[in-house]
């Protein structure tokens, strides 16, 4: 008895209700959208030193020479990073140096240098002069993203009358930017 | 049945969606350094030279070179300092003497030699006193590059009472180096 007659009670109590409230009408319905961003980077590179060593004969060649070494301009090489995460930027020699004749010229005559103040911390005093490796060197690091972070690169090549002889020289560097776990 | 299906629907977020965002992403650029050098030497001429060489004086050191028949610089009045980043070689020529009025001294009167002992091999035997003509003679030769390299030349002038009346006297000498093959 006690049950039936508290519902008929309620039922009485909310058609009350419905009759004596304003009509309106609430429709809620919600959508679960999954946005699933992987960690995203972008590494562009301007600038051109695979004729660094292209010399003219009485006048920079003799001068680079005696120095014992040639420079490329302070942002010759200009690298822009974006990245959405945490990053580090590194360097590598993608080979060895290409030579006239049989000589092997030193992959410790090259080396690199940031230039700038961008965006980043410096890894191994990469804004001095250091040499490369066959493996990545870290240069620049950051532990959020960063967009068109421009980082200009120095390249110098040590000379040296005895060994360097005439003739066609190429190496490659790698730069790679890895976006990863902060 | 539904709990289970989420548990499983969980579980595959975990397994397949994660490692796509979760993954280091990687961008690499490559840049080229090189260039081609060239075939590239020089020479630098210093020491005291042989200017004044013939500037003589009175009642001393004229008299004394005349009656031994020449003057002579110090062994390194002329120091060529040469560089090259391939095989070269050194050479020397003359022109003609300038002398006091119509008076024309042999060019023979001129003599140098290399003094020290420099990279290379010595060439016309220019480690002793030799002549020069109006072409290049080789002195000095190296089969690869070389740095600082000091080359010593002395020079001496043969003197004869009757021939060498006094007046300014000069002639040049021009060093060439060059690489070869």
């Amino acid at each position: 008895m006690d049950r039936r007659w508290k519902r008929v009670g309620l039922g009485t109590v909310a058609l009350w209700a419905a009759v004596a409230a304003p009509v309106c009408a609430t429709e809620i319905e919600t959508t679960f959208t999954h946005l699933a961003i992987p960690r995203l980077g972008i590494l562009s590179i301007q600038g051109d030193v695979s004729q660094l060593l292209t010399f003219t004969q009485d006048g920079a060649g003799e001068c680079a020479y005696d120095v014992g070494s040639i420079e490329s301009n302070p942002s010759q090489t200009g690298l822009t990073v974006t990245a959405n995460d945490t990053w580090d930027l590194s360097a590598r020699l993608a080979g060895t140096w290409n030579c006239p004749g049989t000589y092997d010229k030193h992959e410790t005559d090259l080396f690199i240098r940031i230039t700038n103040t961008p965006t980043g911390t410096i890894q191994n005093g990469a804004d001095a002069y250091i040499t490369l490796t066959s493996t990545d060197t870290p240069i620049l690091s950051h532990d959020t993203g960063v967009t068109d972070n421009q980082v200009d690169v120095q390249t110098k090549v040590l000379l040296d009358w005895v060994q360097d002889i005439p003739g066609d020289y190429s190496i490659p560097i790698t730069y790679t930017l890895t976006v990863h776990v902060p | 049945m539904k709990s289970v299906r989420f548990a499983f629907a969980i579980l595959a977020c975990a397994l397949i969606g994660l490692p796509v965002w979760a993954a280091d992403e990687f961008d690499e650029e490559t840049s080229g350094v090189g260039g081609t050098i060239p075939e590239l030497c020089q020479i630098v001429v210093s020491g005291t030279g042989c200017a004044s060489l013939l500037t003589l004086t009175q009642d001393g050191s004229g008299e004394v070179s005349y009656d031994q028949g020449y003057v002579e610089s110090t062994a390194n009045a002329i120091i060529l300092t040469l560089d090259a980043n391939k095989q070269w070689q050194l050479s020397g020529k003359i022109d003609t003497w300038s002398c006091p009025g119509t008076y024309n001294k042999d060019e023979d009167d001129l003599l140098i030699r290399i003094t020290n002992t420099p990279t290379g091999t010595i060439q016309n035997s220019f480690n002793a006193y030799h002549t020069l003509g109006a072409v290049n003679t080789t002195m000095l030769s190296h089969t690869a590059g070389v740095s600082n390299n000091a080359v010593n030349v002395q020079a001496r002038v043969l003197l004869d009472w009757t021939q060498d009346i006094p007046g300014p006297y000069s002639i040049t000498i021009t060093w060439t180096m060059e690489t070869t093959t």
